[in-house]
């Protein structure tokens, strides 16, 4: 019954975002030979893994309709916490004290993702059940958890354990382990997205909720769901950050990062109008962004400058999102 | 019905929870001034950070303490980066009847607004020095207490300069990771560094545009890796602060690069810095004396408002003016690592 | 210069993707009368007034008012020149006073300020002409739905507008308040303005109109002056073909009963329904916009909270508390609002037929089943698509609603609610729908339909359950349903209710 003529049209609409990554591939090695390196390539994808965790999260919030402003902040809070866990013992100046408490690395990124878990329930729970807008819910969560994680330790924790470490800086084979991890996440979140029944619902809740309501869909549940799932991988980043860098600064650690993985999203196609999102699309977002930070460096643009190039990049993608939708409307 | 009961019961628990966290910090402010001495009574002083971070906490803790062994009434205030909300602080400690303020300026450039708004009141800087420095000069009221930011970036390039002079290399290629864009500290620390190699007979160029880090280990090692991978030629590495100079260690050891022949020179003096010193990750570092800076303000407290010598009772210097006091920076290399290893505990 | 009509419109088509709702219709008003256009939902009358007033472009034809040819690009330009429209869904701005709300978009000025006094005495005057008893100063929202229209007049009128259209004025009126009203419109009718009406009550359509225009399927009929024209003609024009041909009612066997309900109310939308429904047995649900029908079945359905009363299933009572209970107990509800809670636009007919049953398909979701219920349903019900991976709102409205009946069957219930099942689409597709009703009634499902369109209740149901403001007046069986009696009770005080 399928048919069979191929839909150029569509097939363009829908991937044309990779188009625009392969250009801009193209050009830089056109430029400069030793960006498609492998070395390069690795290092691009290692710097790009923990925002594109991240943003894997936040399109589940986008999809639905909504947003998250907290991941950067969850970054901080859970990086603090899981590193003080797995500081190595008999330093001075450890935070739990020079023997006190301290966990195996796996004990210990469980307490962080149980803390992303709480954080998302909380955030779900205002959201869903008070329906405050939740660009301010989230709001809350991004100064409360800064200010948590802040209160926790006014100082970096470094001197981790190097089985931590591991999660981030292991390899297997030629791949890095964080590199691993990011495409443990994307799998997921395609497997979540496009082979379950929560996937469908998002889709449909954030397509238009009252008619998710009226088809039996739970709609309050499932945007709970969204909001821990968020949660859950801005605190995975966060152990991925604290492993990758051997220290959680609570100041400075994901900062802002919530906005480059709404870029990514955005940038992806995942429409701010919700019910429109392809992980692919989100993959292709996190990786245009990449090769934007990582050429602009090889290149030696000023940094104001990648910035600008960023804002500019975002801004033309909604645009296009928009125009897309007006016209199907 | 039931969604405006539990919205209800979400605001009275924040609000709750507010108080509950208010209430903490005045109990503890309380707590200083009953246990205090019996000197210089009835001084109440405020401190107010432009934020706070690693350097600031470790900065008001030792105030408190000496505040607590001379007895003076100390509060710390954060303004949150915000120079509108540190101008209101200085007015609401002014109405108070402070007869003295302490102020770690959000920005150098709004001294004078604030020495306008404190009044009678005597003004402390604290760490940033007045853009406009007039406001010191012209004032009796007003001091600084702080560490010419300067003089840490001359220790680097010092460093630096010492190690290639004993190789024989004249001629240098450096990456130079920055902290916030726009930073005064970035700015002068910079400078101070490049004019050392300079005066030293070393010609040092850019290896690639500098990239601004924002003081973040991690932002550091996204941007230098990066460079190191696409086999950019440098000879070494300048960090603004230990942090972003350590993510630069990382980044070399991963490319397997031996940071004893690419020296990566710090600044701050941070346990983490101290310690990768020790190791020879780092060449050097230089340690901004939040301690002595934490201390230094107290002591003006008290001079001010008995009329002393701002330094009297400290080691510190006092320049030819007598209103600024300077906290030396200390250079830290493997030989004297041992000293400082427990500064921060 | 006075002509004879102070409006005429000629030849206006109108085309949306899929339907032509208006098929080269005309319309002439004299000035100074009440012109009354008459047709069954659908007939294209709203279509053709948003046309008139700018909120629609009409597709060709030609529009002459006061002597001009005008295309009007926005409702504010067609107010200025002297067109203005009372919808039937009243749009004021409930924060604000009356006064502001007259004035809203226009507020006399002194200099860059807005001169609120020159508003209220302006409102003052304006009331006084009209003979209206409202405090300008009053909040918007605190006005009674008659009042707040009194307040539509008047801004009207401050417009110096020629003509007024009305849409279903009265239908949110209580007996006085329609005698004001009425009494407003001879005041305007002697200030030479124009009054275009539309209502379906043929009492009050005969008590004011001068002239009388029936529509029929986008179609123009006839115009004539109302003294020449009975109830019997205006319906028959109306209507035009036999009502049997539209509503092919078959007569099945009557089960036994399944739903059973007993005082139901929720809050102030319905208080006190109580009937039973049987198997294989199609329940009409009639009343005017607003009698509460709606509420009564979202309620059963579990969406919207119940108040007091009780719902028995096969003699069991149900505790329904979401859609999600209600559809695991073999309740299904084809939504009255097929874009606001039915169909989700961007996901596809099988997506959107899968929606309410997703457990069907299984961990990980099993795609193939998927594509077979689909298609099954896509030819089942012949939904017109170029492929099950259309995006539903790419659909006319008739096959969204396909989609929607499709998605209902899946969750195979026992009892389908469906709240006004043939809104908004085409005729072809309508007769479609109402086969397929009454297919699923012979395969002994029990169907509770809510509809507006008298010929649809009356050619589809066993019985009539009818409403008026919250309030059950009577239930009524196929063969005593006539439509002067269902209008009767429809508009029935509760005062004035019989033992029914």
């Amino acid at each position: 019954m399928k048919s069979k003529s191929f839909d150029t049209k569509k097939f363009l609409s829908q991937n044309g975002i990779w188009g625009v990554l392969i250009v801009m591939v193209i050009l830089l090695t056109i430029v400069r030979p030793v960006f498609i390196s492998r070395m390069n390539l690795q290092t691009l994808l290692e710097s790009e893994s923990i925002k594109g965790i991240l943003a894997f999260g936040i399109m589940w919030a986008i999809l639905s309709k909504g947003i998250d402003l907290g991941p950067g902040s969850v970054v901080a809070l859970v990086s603090a916490v899981v590193a003080s866990l797995v500081q190595q013992t008999g330093v001075t100046g450890r935070l739990l004290g020079e023997n006190g408490l301290h966990l195996s690395a796996p004990l210990a990124m469980l307490v962080g993702l149980l803390i992303g878990a709480v954080v998302g329930l909380i955030t779900g729970v205002i959201i869903a059940y008070t329906q405050i807008p939740p660009f301010i819910a989230t709001l809350g969560t991004q100064l409360i958890c800064r200010a948590l994680a802040k209160m926790y330790t006014d100082r970096p924790v470094s001197n981790l354990e190097d089985s931590f470490r591991w999660i981030a800086k292991g390899k297997i084979g030629p791949v890095p382990m964080i590199v691993v991890v990011f495409i443990i996440m994307y799998i997921l979140t395609a497997f979540l997205l496009t082979q379950t029944r929560f996937g469908k619902n998002v889709y449909a809740i954030g397509g238009n909720s009252q008619a998710a309501r009226f088809a039996g869909i739970n709609v309050e549940k499932n945007l709970v769901m969204v909001y821990i799932i968020c949660s859950v991988c801005a605190a995975l980043g966060g152990i991925l950050l604290a492993a990758r860098t051997g220290s959680a600064d609570p100041s400075s650690n994901g900062l802002m990062y919530e906005t480059d993985a709404i870029a990514a999203a955005t940038v992806g196609g995942t429409s701010h109008s919700g019910g429109i999102c392809r992980v692919s699309g989100v993959l292709c977002g996190i990786l245009i962004l990449g090769v934007i930070n990582n050429g602009l460096v090889l290149l030696g643009v000023d940094d104001n400058m990648t910035n600008v190039v960023r804002g500019a990049i975002i801004v033309g993608a909604v645009i296009l999102d928009m125009r897309k939708n007006v016209k199907k409307a | 019905m039931k969604k405006s009961i539990l919205g209800l019961l979400l605001v009275v628990v924040m609000c709750a929870g507010l108080l509950l966290g208010c209430s903490n910090g005045k109990s503890k402010t309380e707590s200083t001034d009953s246990d205090g001495g019996d000197s210089s009574k009835d001084i109440n002083v405020t401190l107010i950070l432009s934020a706070r971070d690693e350097f600031n906490s470790i900065m008001s803790r030792e105030a408190e303490a000496t505040a607590k062994e001379t007895g003076v009434n100390f509060t710390v205030q954060d303004a949150t980066n915000d120079a509108a909300k540190q101008i209101q602080f200085v007015e609401t400690a002014r109405n108070n009847g402070d007869p003295v303020v302490i102020v770690y300026l959000v920005d150098p450039s709004t001294a004078g607004e604030i020495v306008e708004k404190a009044g009678d009141m005597k003004v402390v800087f604290v760490n940033r020095y007045p853009t406009d420095d007039s406001v010191i000069k012209d004032n009796d009221n007003v001091v600084y207490v702080g560490s010419n930011e300067s003089q840490g970036g001359e220790q680097q390039g010092e460093a630096l300069a010492n190690f290639f002079n004993e190789k024989g290399q004249k001629e240098i290629k450096y990456v130079l990771i920055q902290g916030i864009l726009g930073n005064d500290s970035v700015i002068k620390r910079t400078e101070a560094c490049l004019a050392k190699l300079e005066a030293e007979g070393i010609k040092a160029t850019e290896a690639t545009a500098p990239i601004a880090c924002d003081w973040d280990r991690a932002k550091a090692i996204d941007k230098f890796s990066p460079i190191v991978s696409a086999n950019t030629e440098f000879d070494c590495v300048i960090s603004n602060n230990d942090a972003m100079a350590i993510g630069a260690v990382e980044v070399l050891k991963n490319n397997n690069i031996d940071p004893k022949e690419v020296p990566v020179v710090g600044l701050d003096g941070t346990p983490d810095g101290v310690k990768a010193v020790q190791n020879e990750e780092l060449l050097m570092t230089t340690l901004q004396d939040a301690k002595g800076q934490g201390k230094g303000i107290i002591m003006a407290t008290i001079n001010l408002v008995e009329g002393n010598p701002i330094n009297d009772g400290t080691d510190y210097e006092l320049d030819e003016s007598g209103k600024v006091v300077w906290i030396a920076f200390e250079a830290i290399y493997k030989d004297n690592a041992e000293d400082f290893v427990d500064y921060y505990n | 210069m006075s002509q004879e009509f102070i409006l005429e419109m000629k030849d206006i088509v109108k085309e949306f993707p899929g339907v032509k709702a208006l098929k080269g219709v005309e319309l002439k008003v004299r000035p100074g009368t009440v012109h009354t256009l008459m047709g069954e939902n659908g007939a294209g009358k709203s279509t053709l007034m948003k046309c008139l007033i700018g909120i629609y472009k009409q597709t060709s034809g030609q529009i002459v008012f006061d002597g001009k040819e005008v295309n009007f690009q926005s409702t504010l330009q067609a107010m200025n020149a002297g067109i203005s429209m009372i919808h039937q869904e009243l749009s004021p701005v409930p924060e604000r006073s009356v006064c502001e709300n007259v004035w809203m978009g226009r507020e006399p000025r002194k200099g860059i300020c807005v001169d609120h006094k020159k508003m209220r005495t302006e409102c003052f005057k304006l009331f006084e002409k009209l003979g209206l008893d409202l405090d300008p100063d009053e909040k918007m929202g605190n006005l009674t739905v008659a009042k707040m229209q009194m307040v539509e007049i008047a801004k009207a009128v401050s417009y110096d507008s020629k003509i007024v259209i009305m849409d279903e004025p009265t239908s949110a009126l209580t007996e006085g308040e329609v005698e004001h009203l009425f009494r407003i419109i001879e005041e305007l009718k002697s200030r030479d303005v124009a009054i275009i009406y539309i209502s379906h009550k043929m009492a009050e359509i005969f008590q004011i109109s001068d002239d009388i225009t029936v529509y029929r399927d986008g179609e123009y009929i006839t115009t004539k002056p109302a003294e020449e024209l009975t109830t019997d003609e205006v319906v028959s024009l109306m209507v035009g073909r036999e009502v049997t041909e539209m509503f092919p009612k078959v007569e099945c066997e009557i089960g036994e009963t399944i739903l059973k309900v007993e005082n139901l109310s929720s809050g102030t939308a319905f208080q006190n329904v109580s009937f039973e429904l049987h198997r294989g047995e199609i329940l009409g649900f009639s009343g005017l916009v607003g009698a509460g029908r709606t509420e009564i079945v979202e309620t059963i359905f579990g969406v919207r909270r119940k108040t007091g009363g009780t719902i028995y299933k096969d003699g069991k009572e149900l505790n329904i508390k979401s859609a999600e209970d209600a559809i695991s107990n073999g309740i299904a509800l084809l939504t009255e609002d097929r874009r606001e809670n039915g169909i989700v636009g961007l996901l596809s007919i099988k997506e959107n037929v899968g929606l309410a049953n997703l457990k069907r398909y299984g961990f990980p979701l099993n795609h193939k089943k998927m594509n077979q219920d689909g298609n099954k349903y896509k030819e089942m019900l012949s939904i017109k698509a170029p492929s099950l991976e259309t995006p539903v709102m790419n659909l006319s409205g008739g096959n969204q609603q396909k989609v929607l009946v499709g998605r209902w069957l899946l969750t195979n219930p026992d009892i389908l609610i469906v709240d006004e099942p043939t809104r908004g689409i085409d005729v072809g597709a309508k007769a479609e729908i109402h086969s397929i009703i009454t297919k699923l009634a012979g395969e002994g499902k029990a169907i509770i339909m809510i509809s507006s369109e008298m010929p649809e209740v009356m050619g589809m149901s066993d019985r009539v359950l009818i409403m008026h403001e919250g309030r059950q007046t009577g239930i009524l069986n196929r063969d005593e349903a006539t439509s002067e009696l269902i209008m009767q009770y429809a508009t029935m005080e509760p005062q004035d209710q019989n033992d029914k």
